[in-house]
């Protein structure tokens, strides 16, 4: 799979893709300009992969109805709703490099810690919480998920983002 | 002509330097560009043989 994916224009070299094969995941550094999460999701199907996180066990405790909201997103919601906001859920692994990145760039910026204060900021760590990650279908890592104070997901990103262009649409988002 | 020699090997360095500047911005702006992201993989773990 990493021959094949380093063959995409836009990754190049096998020196790009990171392999964490215990937690069945792999960190790729790529030109966004060249390829797409698209395109190395395509990759990854064509190869007979899926990708995602593995099929939850049934007797996964944090989540008792599989069509019940988790236990730890249903509270945030509860205080979001609360507070008139709305919720951000930040799935992330302690070995995630972009993740790591994403703290520095985005979640320090300015624009966007102001752009926070309408939500109710979650972070969701998919080692701890693999229920949680599946019930959202976590493919990839960051995955930013905004959901109402009702539990419906508006808005869903994978990857780098942009502090400002992230920031607008938090401030767009809560405006709606 | 000997005039013109010596000029030419005073900016050859010059025009070296700059370029070498011009070529190591770029590289770095280009790596620099580069996205990163952790992907999920159902299974990857059992089938090793497809990892490598």
């Amino acid at each position: 799979m990493v021959a094949v994916l380093s063959e995409l224009a836009g990754i190049d070299t096998k020196d790009n893709i990171e392999v964490f094969l215990d937690s069945d995941a792999f960190t790729v550094k790529y030109d966004a300009a060249q390829v797409s999460l698209d395109d190395m999701y395509a990759a990854i199907i064509e190869l007979g992969y899926r990708p995602g996180i593995n099929e939850i066990e049934s007797n996964e405790s944090e989540i008792s109805d599989s069509i019940a909201i988790p236990e730890l997103v249903a509270n945030a919601l509860l205080d979001a709703s609360n507070q008139g906001k709305m919720l951000l859920l930040d799935f992330y692994a302690q070995w995630c490099i972009a993740c790591k990145a994403l703290d520095a760039t985005v979640f320090s910026h300015p624009s966007v810690i102001t752009a926070l204060d309408n939500y109710v900021f979650l972070k969701v760590d998919t080692d701890e919480h693999e229920g949680v990650a599946g019930y959202y279908k976590v493919v990839g890592m960051p995955t930013l998920i905004i959901l109402s104070a009702q539990g419906h997901e508006v808005h869903r990103s994978v990857g780098m983002i942009d502090p400002d262009e992230y920031s607008q649409r938090l401030n767009e988002l809560f405006k709606k | 002509m000997r005039y013109s020699k010596s000029k030419w090997l005073l900016v050859f360095p010059l025009v070296m330097a700059s370029l070498l500047t011009s070529l190591s911005v770029r590289a770095s702006a280009a790596e620099a560009e580069l996205s990163s992201v952790t992907l999920f993989v159902e299974g990857m773990m059992k089938s090793v043989g497809g990892v490598t």
